[in-house]
């Protein structure tokens, strides 16, 4: 290999399969970058926020699950990570109130299921508008069960919002802060 | 797009059991998901790969990976990849590196490397800030920057221009990418190992803890790099006069010299001829 791939993948012409290997890409990093996140506020002492990760990522996994079941029935394509339709719009050049996206080690549960429900939105508004697009029946209707996954997920993730949203306590003393000057 | 093979290697597949403890928001993780996708893409086997790295927050990046790494001295990471790429061609060898390790402690080794273009990537995490010891400026931190008790009125001192002091000093791949688009950025470190010479990937990591300012900053600013339409701009003052230093792509990629008028890999007995001659010029030394 020289060059990488260049071509664009254009989302109408998308086969099932393609279909398939963009969504589990989506679904799989985005529980390993979970996983990352619960890691590290665990390293962090904040003992809240890293349980509430860890439901997170098991809901993660298991919408990654319940998509990778379909990857039998089909030949998974191999994408170039550059290639992928998908990219929430507001990742770069990101408009001033999505900047200031708090995520630092003092985070809430509650802060912390916003953003990441912020997030799973913006998955299932990938997967809404593809199915709107795609020219294929199959495409059309592995889209379908794959954004009712992520509807699953969704309501999942309200659900643990309501209760963090009664329970959610300060933002714990951290063990070791960092030394910000005055 | 090759739609005939399914995938045989995924990006978790390059990560070690050993879990990041970087602060939560850092923008190196994007980097290590975008060096992940970029290995997996290529599906390097993890024993042909090698990481190595100096002292920082980034420079954590070789026990976070399940490939040969090396976590060496400060600023010295440079040497250190460049001697085992010597003694091990075979490896893809990918150096790791900070703003301060890379430009501040270690600047003149990034000044030879490029200059000498040897076949290593070259990653380097700028944040534009001393994070591991808690907030100081670096060499890339905007002289008007005051948060910090060390430079209460900032330091003064011009930033360093990496992009433009690598192509002055001889680079023959150089790009710059945004951590918050990990794939984006995979693409510029398959285009830097596939690279037949020193490649120098210039990485905007927002430091989360002690440079929030310059997170919001990039993420509002950077755009894609559009590379002037006359090719005689392209040059060192094009990178230091007319960037603004938020373009993201290749910014300079050329056919490396070196490697142009390097004479065909020599055989065994050659080899052993030249070190024949070597020891006997040490000879001497040794009585």
């Amino acid at each position: 290999m020289t060059q990488p791939e260049t071509i664009k993948i254009d989302i109408r012409t998308m086969s099932a399969g393609e279909v398939l290997a963009h969504a589990l890409e989506l679904t799989q990093d985005s529980a390993d970058r979970y996983a990352q996140l619960q890691a590290c506020l665990e390293a962090h002492h904040n003992e809240a926020a890293a349980a509430t990760l860890r439901q997170i990522v098991t809901y993660s996994l298991a919408t990654a699950e319940a998509i990778s079941r379909n990857a039998a029935l089909e030949q998974l394509p191999k994408i170039a990570p550059w290639q992928l339709c998908w990219r929430c719009a507001d990742l770069i050049a990101a408009p001033a109130e999505a900047a200031a996206t708090p995520c630092d080690h003092q985070i809430s549960a509650s802060e912390l299921l916003r953003l990441a429900l912020r997030r799973e939105h913006c998955a299932l508004s990938c997967f809404q508008d593809a199915q709107a697009e795609v020219a294929s029946d199959a495409s059309r209707k592995m889209l379908s069960e794959i954004a009712l996954r992520q509807s699953d997920q969704i309501a999942q993730l309200e659900k643990l919002l309501a209760a963090a949203e009664t329970t959610d306590e300060p933002a714990p003393a951290d063990l070791d802060p960092p030394n910000r000057p005055d | 797009m090759d739609t005939s093979m399914t995938p045989t290697r995924r990006a978790r597949d390059y990560l070690s059991d050993i879990k990041p403890i970087w602060c939560p928001g850092c923008g190196h993780f994007g980097v290590l998901s975008g060096l992940t996708k970029a290995l997996a893409y290529l599906e390097r086997p993890n024993h042909e790969v090698a990481i190595v790295s100096g002292i920082g927050c980034s420079s954590r990046l070789p026990a976070y990976l399940d490939c040969y790494g090396f976590h060496g001295l400060h600023g010295r990471a440079l040497p250190l990849a460049t001697g085992l790429k010597l003694a091990r061609p075979d490896l893809t060898v990918i150096v790791a590196s900070g703003d301060g390790d890379g430009f501040s402690i270690g600047g003149n080794h990034f000044l030879h490397a490029c200059r000498r273009n040897v076949d290593l990537t070259y990653i380097v995490m700028d944040n534009a800030v001393y994070g591991m010891t808690k907030g100081q400026a670096s060499p890339t931190t905007d002289p008007d920057w005051a948060q910090s008790a060390l430079t209460p009125h900032g330091t003064g001192i011009p930033a360093f221009r990496p992009a433009a002091i690598a192509m002055s000093s001889g680079a023959s791949f150089i790009a710059r990418g945004f951590s918050s688009d990990p794939h984006g950025l995979s693409e510029l470190i398959v285009r830097a190992i596939l690279h037949p010479g020193f490649a120098f990937v210039h990485i905007l990591s927002p430091c989360r803890t002690y440079r929030p300012d310059d997170l919001s900053t990039w993420k509002k600013g950077v755009h894609p790099y559009r590379p002037a339409a006359d090719p005689l701009a392209s040059s060192p003052s094009t990178l230091t006069v007319f960037e603004d230093g938020l373009g993201l792509g290749v910014l300079h990629e050329a056919v490396p010299d070196a490697l142009a008028r390097a004479a065909p890999s020599s055989g065994v007995a050659e080899q052993e001829s030249a070190l024949a001659r070597i020891e006997a010029e040490l000879e001497p030394l040794h009585r």
